[in-house]
């Protein structure tokens, strides 16, 4: 489990961006962090990914017992940044071979190999092996980033906005395939989204951040609620529940446009 | 680089006949010295110039031109220098040590920068209102920087422009740019005597050469411009490439370097010259195993044979005939007091005597030299200084 | 599906491994043509024998066999190869596509230091005569590379600002280059522009020795770094996850570069477009597994300046062209081919 409690961080001595965040994320599951621009979402990922040095306390158990050492925290988690350059020039099967950086050495062993194609397979790209990065659609290269910090095994997975500029289908190929593998390998998946009516049918547990706080958690239904979505975004929307899957239909900003220019 | 053709060659010849002949009609007047006129005259890069004669204000764009500008000029040489290019700290050296002894005024002389170093001001030059600024042809050979477009400023303000050359070849063309020189200055007569002086010398030199029916020896001439391990420049058909070709040698660099750069080590490992000779011009560099100080050549001949064994240090160099034979010279000419000036005459003595010692035993450059200065110079150099190495 | 996962790897892998092994002997047989070309036009039998028994031959040809060309032509592989390892680890590090030795001022400071102990006799360490003008000249680059550092943390290594610091940096070492040769004698001048040209003929097998030993050094280091080198091209946030400590590996590639270019440029001078070119054309040909992207930047620096050596002999034969002007002939075309032929982009 990873438990993430009083969380606190600062660059140097500007305001603070993150106050006090507590959270747990369980194994199997996608926990979904959600919030407008400039609430935290970025900053805490990196955090827990390591990036960042906050204070409070980040612990990661497996089956509760045993902590994993906060120093190694970063072996079992995998980080996929918002932006990833793709001006390297390599194909896609070292790309993904990068992702066993830990076990790497100038000769290549046969278990990286292995792993490196069977995530491929795993995620259906295997034919793009020998592809290089800068050949590749926006979609593809999602799909590379994914195989890339899945071949690591890690018990936690980190992806900050990973649908950027991604048409819907592979939004989609890409959510089923991160639930499906977070069920399979009991994974704690936390994945930072845009779209809430994604984040409402994907996520197990959301977290919904305002200015550095967690605002509200729980599941997708008592979260994403017109309530809470018209405080946190200050937009007017329509929320129904068809058949079980949440549906968030925008309507209207409640701030009047003089407002906001005054704001 | 630009090369000369041969058929500048002929156009320089032209233009001699003609200063001759404009030289004489100006010799009826010198007399009457309020009495201006204007000649064209074609200088040696065969340009048409038309100068007002005789020409009383006269700037040198290279101060080393002192020496030879003074033998034409005569007594009131320096009254007639209105400004010249500094190149330091060359100009401090031994003949001009001398002439600052003797006239401190120089020190005075305006500086209008030089193209050697991109300091060149056309402005200075035209606030100094000269009736003639002397150019000297390697610097427009070398192409420096500006330097067409600056003659030509000169020349659209009225300012004349005259190329004279000692280098690109020490005989034809420094016989005619001394005439030029003179007739400009509307001194031809003088002119004409130091002309005369320098054929006879240097004919004294080809006359016997003729008759010698030897084997001309091969000769590696270098222009030491860095530390003794590197190989400095050489010339093949220009400044000391003629020269050595009028003493009798054969020239190694010939064919292989149109005017001047630096032959490749091995080539002349290969070739194994029979005699060496190094010069210097300006200081030269110090220690065998020293790569930076120079120092400046005083009449202390010490750290110019020190210089001369380092150069036999490079590699390979110890199989060399030359110098197994001990047949290693040393030229250091500061200021292109030799070289590149009027008493090329001497250094051509000089090498054909090391290179045919018995035939011009009783060839004494040292005193032509002594007795050219006695003539035409307001100030002697005391000492020839070329060495050689005793083994 | 071991046996699948080994063969694609193979796939990828087997064209560059023949790549490597091509470029090896190219490298190899020019370095042989540059050992047998010369203006003294020894033959192969003499050169061979040379090589092998010095003594059976005249003494001018070992001199000329010893003393010459073998210490220049191999200087020629160690110099071309420690400046295009020096850029392409400055363009890993740095993440700019520009950076190279010469591009980031490192050439011109050393230049600099170079013509401050030719024309004015500062010399920033009490040194063997010898070595005055490296010493020199290895001192500014090191403190270039140490000021382009700085300047590259503290602009979080954006492209734009590195360039712009690199170039202003060029300049002011040029400025001040032509400072002191305004104030040089023309002998020193002839002596500063010789140097600033590039110029193998002043190597010694002294000289030599201290740069294959520094270049023999570094490769070893950085090669035990590749997977982290190449992690690095992912994004400094990427590799930090990955677990490569960034800041650490970026320091200390730094200062194994700085130090290897230090010591090629110090004893040869300005040779401007390796360093450059040697790594895109390597990039081009390999990508940037940094497994095959070192030896093949190496490799290629190698061979160009080679080629550049044979060639400045074979255009005019007899006399010394500096090496820095034929370098470029060679690369810029080869380079812009290959810029064409291929599709997408290299950086």
């Amino acid at each position: 489990m990873l438990q993430v409690e009083r969380l606190k961080f600062a660059y140097d001595s500007s305001e603070p961006i993150l106050r006090n965040i507590h959270f747990n994320a369980v194994p199997g599951e996608i926990t979904g962090i959600i919030g407008p621009n400039g609430s935290g979402k970025s900053t805490l990922m990196k955090c827990i990914a390591g990036l960042l040095k906050p204070e409070g306390t980040i612990r990661l158990s497996k089956d509760n017992t045993s902590p994993a050492k906060k120093k190694r925290l970063g072996q079992w988690v995998s980080y996929l940044p918002q932006e990833n350059s793709f001006r390297a020039v390599l194909t896609v099967f070292e790309t993904v071979l990068l992702g066993r950086m830990q076990s790497l050495s100038w000769r290549v062993g046969k278990e990286d190999l292995t792993a490196v194609l069977k995530m491929l397979e795993t995620l259906g790209i295997e034919m793009l092996a020998s592809r290089f990065l800068g050949e590749l659609s926006g979609g593809q290269r999602q799909m590379v980033w994914m195989a890339q910090a899945l071949v690591r095994q890690p018990m936690v997975l980190l992806f900050d906005e990973p649908l950027n500029s991604l048409d819907i289908r592979y939004a989609l190929e890409i959510l089923d395939m991160v639930k499906e593998i977070t069920a399979l390998k009991k994974i704690i998946t936390v994945i930072v989204l845009h779209d809430l009516n994604l984040v409402g049918k994907y996520a197990d547990k959301i977290i919904l951040l305002r200015d550095g706080d967690v605002y509200s958690s729980g599941t997708p239904k008592t979260v994403l609620t017109m309530e809470t979505i018209r405080s946190v975004y200050g937009v007017n929307c329509k929320v129904a529940n068809n058949d079980g899957v949440l549906q968030i239909t925008p309507l209207c900003s409640i701030r009047p446009k003089f407002e906001r220019t005054a704001h | 680089m630009i090369r000369m053709t041969k058929h500048n060659f002929l156009m320089i010849i032209a233009a001699a006949l003609l200063i001759i002949l404009s030289g004489e009609h100006a010799a009826g007047n010198e007399n009457r010295l309020s009495h201006k006129k204007r000649i064209t005259v074609t200088d040696l890069a065969g340009r048409k110039v038309s100068v007002q004669i005789p020409a009383e204000k006269i700037i040198l764009s290279f101060d080393r031109h002192l020496p030879t500008f003074s033998a034409i000029a005569g007594h009131d040489f320096l009254e007639k220098i209105v400004g010249w290019g500094k190149i330091t700290p060359i100009s401090d050296q031994n003949i001009y040590r001398e002439f600052k002894k003797k006239y401190p005024e120089i020190m005075s002389i305006p500086d209008i920068g030089t193209h050697a170093k991109g300091t060149f001001s056309v402005e200075k030059v035209m606030a100094l209102k000269p009736d003639l600024i002397l150019y000297p042809l390697w610097a427009v050979l070398d192409k420096y920087e500006g330097i067409t477009d600056d003659l030509d400023r000169l020349e659209q303000a009225g300012i004349p422009t005259v190329i004279i050359d000692y280098w690109k070849d020490p005989f034809e063309n420094s016989i005619t740019s001394t005439l030029l020189i003179g007739s400009m200055l509307g001194k031809e007569e003088r002119a004409g005597e130091i002309a005369a002086f320098y054929k006879d010398r240097v004919g004294k030199v080809i006359n016997r050469l003729a008759n010698i029916k030897k084997n001309k020896p091969k000769v590696y001439l270098e222009g030491a411009s860095k530390e003794p391990s590197q190989y400095g420049w050489s010339c093949g058909n220009a400044g000391w490439g003629v020269i050595l070709k009028k003493a009798g040698a054969v020239n190694i660099a010939e064919g292989i370097i149109k005017e001047r750069g630096t032959i490749a080590p091995e080539y002349l490992l290969k070739t194994n010259p029979d005699i060496i000779i190094v010069s210097s011009f300006g200081g030269f560099w110090q220690q065998p195993d020293d790569e930076m100080k120079t120092v400046l050549p005083e009449y202390d001949k010490k750290p110019m044979l020190d210089f001369l064994k380092a150069i036999t240090e490079r590699p390979g160099w110890g199989h060399l005939d030359a110098v197994k034979n001990g047949k290693i010279y040393g030229i250091f000419d500061s200021s292109y007091y030799i070289y590149n000036n009027i008493y090329t005459f001497a250094v051509v003595q000089a090498i054909a005597k090391w290179l045919y010692p018995d035939e011009f035993k009783d060839l004494d450059p040292g005193a032509d030299l002594h007795l050219f200065e006695q003539r035409f110079m307001p100030v002697y150099h005391n000492d020839l200084q070329m060495i050689e190495i005793n083994r | 599906m071991n046996h699948r996962a080994e063969n694609l790897y193979h796939q990828i892998t087997g064209r560059k491994y023949t790549i490597v092994f091509s470029m090896g002997i190219a490298a190899v047989l020019i370095l042989l043509a540059d050992i047998a070309i010369g203006p003294a036009w020894l033959s192969i039998d003499e050169i061979f024998l040379a090589v092998f028994s010095p003594d059976s031959v005249d003494p001018t040809t070992s001199t000329i066999v010893w003393k010459l060309r073998l210490p220049i032509a191999l200087m020629a592989i160690v110099v071309g190869a420690s400046l295009a390892i020096a850029g392409a680890e400055m363009q890993t590090i740095l993440g700019n596509p520009l950076a190279s030795p010469y591009t980031l001022g490192v050439s011109a400071s050393a230049g600099f230091g170079a013509a401050l102990a030719l024309v004015a006799g500062v010399s920033v360490f009490p040194s063997g005569k010898n070595y005055i003008v490296p010493i020199n000249a290895f001192f500014f680059a090191m403190l270039t590379c140490l000021l382009m550092y700085s300047v590259a943390k503290k602009a979080k290594f954006s492209s734009e600002t590195m360039v712009l610091a690199g170039i202003a940096i060029l300049f002011l070492f040029q400025s001040l280059t032509a400072l002191l040769q305004y104030i040089a004698s023309e002998q020193q001048l002839q002596a500063v522009i010789f140097w600033l040209f590039g110029n193998l003929f002043r190597t010694t097998w002294q000289k030599l020795g201290i740069s294959s030993a520094i270049l023999l050094l570094t490769i070893p280091l950085l090669a035990k770094d590749a997977w982290k080198l190449t992690t690095l091209r992912l994004g400094d946030e990427k590799a930090e996850s990955l677990g490569v400590n960034v800041e650490r590996l970026r320091l200390k590639t730094f200062v194994l570069v700085s130090i290897l270019t230090g010591a090629a440029v110090c004893f040869v001078g300005t040779i401007g477009f390796i360093g450059l070119a040697g790594p895109h054309i390597a990039r081009m040909l390999v990508g940037e597994d940094q497994r095959f992207f070192l030896p093949v930047s190496a490799l290629t620096g190698a061979i160009l300046l080679s080629s550049a050596s044979v060639l400045s002999k074979l255009i005019v034969p007899g006399i010394i062209l500096p090496i820095g002007i034929i370098t470029s002939f060679i690369g810029v075309p080869f380079f812009i081919s290959l810029m064409f032929k291929k599709r997408g982009g290299y950086w």
